[in-house]
């Protein structure tokens, strides 16, 4: 197992490296030491990992939005991806599917609608903590495992590709967990 | 970036003070709520009153604003409060000390958007022994000022928190599962030195007790003196 951190923030190294990276990197060094943090502007080869984090971002930041050639990988990409926030939506992006507005900020409870792995342990409704002023709308390509109306976790029909849409870092650490047992 | 920090005295508002600098930002002033509800969820009240004495040290201008502390009115206070430092100081974002609290957060969060100011929270989900480990190893000098909570009693009151206090809390942690930095308000603290601070404070003053376990230090001097 490898895993690679990849940090969304506009900047490397910033104040909000550590409120939105730092979060996901001590609740993976928990489970185990092989993972790095990278920045997407770095260079990457992706094959090394078996599974890759894509960090959420503040709310004021979309310049990932002027990159999207940088994650044209995921489409190919063999091993696991979780994608936070900003990270949910890339992946909605690359694989073409819609982003409505969709502003939710702070607690709330969303329904767990299809059984994964993802949810092992943990009960619906779930607490989640959400930072985000954009969603999915119709989707092509994923299935939808929490809150169907405005869903929050989406997972790509066929390949291992979750695109989280609330911040599990703040509330559902076992999911994370999860994912990297995957 | 020119920065506001919303400021309680304590010591989750100064490291992340700290923390700005030290990453390069501007910090414009400090931005403190003197909150007339002692029961508020959002602002820190015991030692709120020194606040100005901090300032002085820091050498950081200070809007100090003040709120009835009415639930949901007092994020409208904070907002106004952050309008003026916008207004006066030009701050383009703002940073807070929150931890664990997703109350305080989400609501720091939608008042920065509304002003279209930028949201830094760098303490946010931090490891809260490392957290303390780190403001003894970059020498904040911390006091408590108030217990809220079994198993504190009066004895805490205006003790430092340093090495020997963080094994004491790392045990109290195993045995009763509290916050070792006290974010299930268990304690409140006070910055009276730091690595930023231009001059230090010296604090005065007798533990007032309400219960076995809770009361603050009622502060009869506080004087800024030399470093």
């Amino acid at each position: 197992m490898k895993i690679l951190l990849l940090n969304l923030c506009q900047k490397k190294d910033t104040l909000h490296h550590l409120e939105f990276v730092r979060p996901l990197e001590n609740i993976v060094k928990k489970i185990t030491e092989n993972y790095e943090v990278k920045h997407y502007f770095d260079s990457l080869d992706v094959k090394e990992y078996t599974h890759v984090i894509l960090s959420g971002v503040p709310l004021k930041d979309f310049d990932y939005e002027n990159y999207l050639d940088k994650f044209s990988w995921i489409k190919e990409f063999e091993g696991n991806v979780l994608g936070i926030c900003a990270g949910a939506q890339i992946i909605g992006s690359i694989f073409e599917e819609e982003i409505i507005n969709s502003k939710k900020i702070g607690l709330q409870t969303i329904d767990l609608v299809k059984k994964d792995k993802i949810f092992n342990e943990l009960q619906s409704p779930l607490e989640i903590y959400g930072l985000h002023t954009k969603g999915f709308g119709k989707l092509k390509h994923f299935d939808i495992l929490a809150n169907p109306k405005k869903p929050e976790l989406i997972k790509h029909k066929t390949k291992k590709i979750y695109a989280c849409l609330f911040h599990p870092e703040v509330r559902n650490h076992k999911l994370i967990e999860n994912f990297i047992n995957l | 970036m020119k920065l506001g920090v919303l400021y309680s005295g304590g010591k989750d508002s100064n490291y992340a003070l700290y923390l700005a600098q030290q990453h390069g930002h501007e910090i414009s002033c400090l931005v403190s709520m003197k909150s007339k509800n002692q029961e508020s969820y959002m602002f820190q009240t015991p030692g709120n009153e020194f606040v100005r004495m901090q300032a002085e040290c820091l050498n950081l201008p200070l809007i100090h604003f003040e709120t009835q502390g009415e639930k949901e009115e007092e994020v409208e206070d904070m907002k106004a409060a952050l309008l003026q430092a916008k207004k006066q100081f030009g701050i383009e974002g703002v940073v807070s000390g929150a931890i664990k609290s997703a109350y305080q957060a989400q609501r720091v969060q939608k008042v920065c958007l509304e002003l279209n100011i930028e949201c830094y929270n760098p303490l946010w989900q931090i490891d809260e022994e490392e957290f303390i480990e780190s403001l003894i190893q970059n020498d904040f000098e911390i006091q408590i000022i108030g217990v809220f909570s079994y198993p504190f009693t009066k004895e805490w009151i205006s003790r430092k928190v340093d090495t020997y206090m963080l094994k004491e809390l790392k045990e109290l942690h195993k045995k009763y599962q509290l916050s070792v930095a006290f974010e299930g308000g268990e304690a409140e603290t006070f910055i009276t030195n730091g690595p930023n601070f231009k001059k230090k404070i010296l604090l005065q003053g007798t533990p007032n007790m309400d219960s076995e376990n809770s009361g603050i230090y009622h502060i009869s001097k506080c004087e800024v003196v030399e470093k």
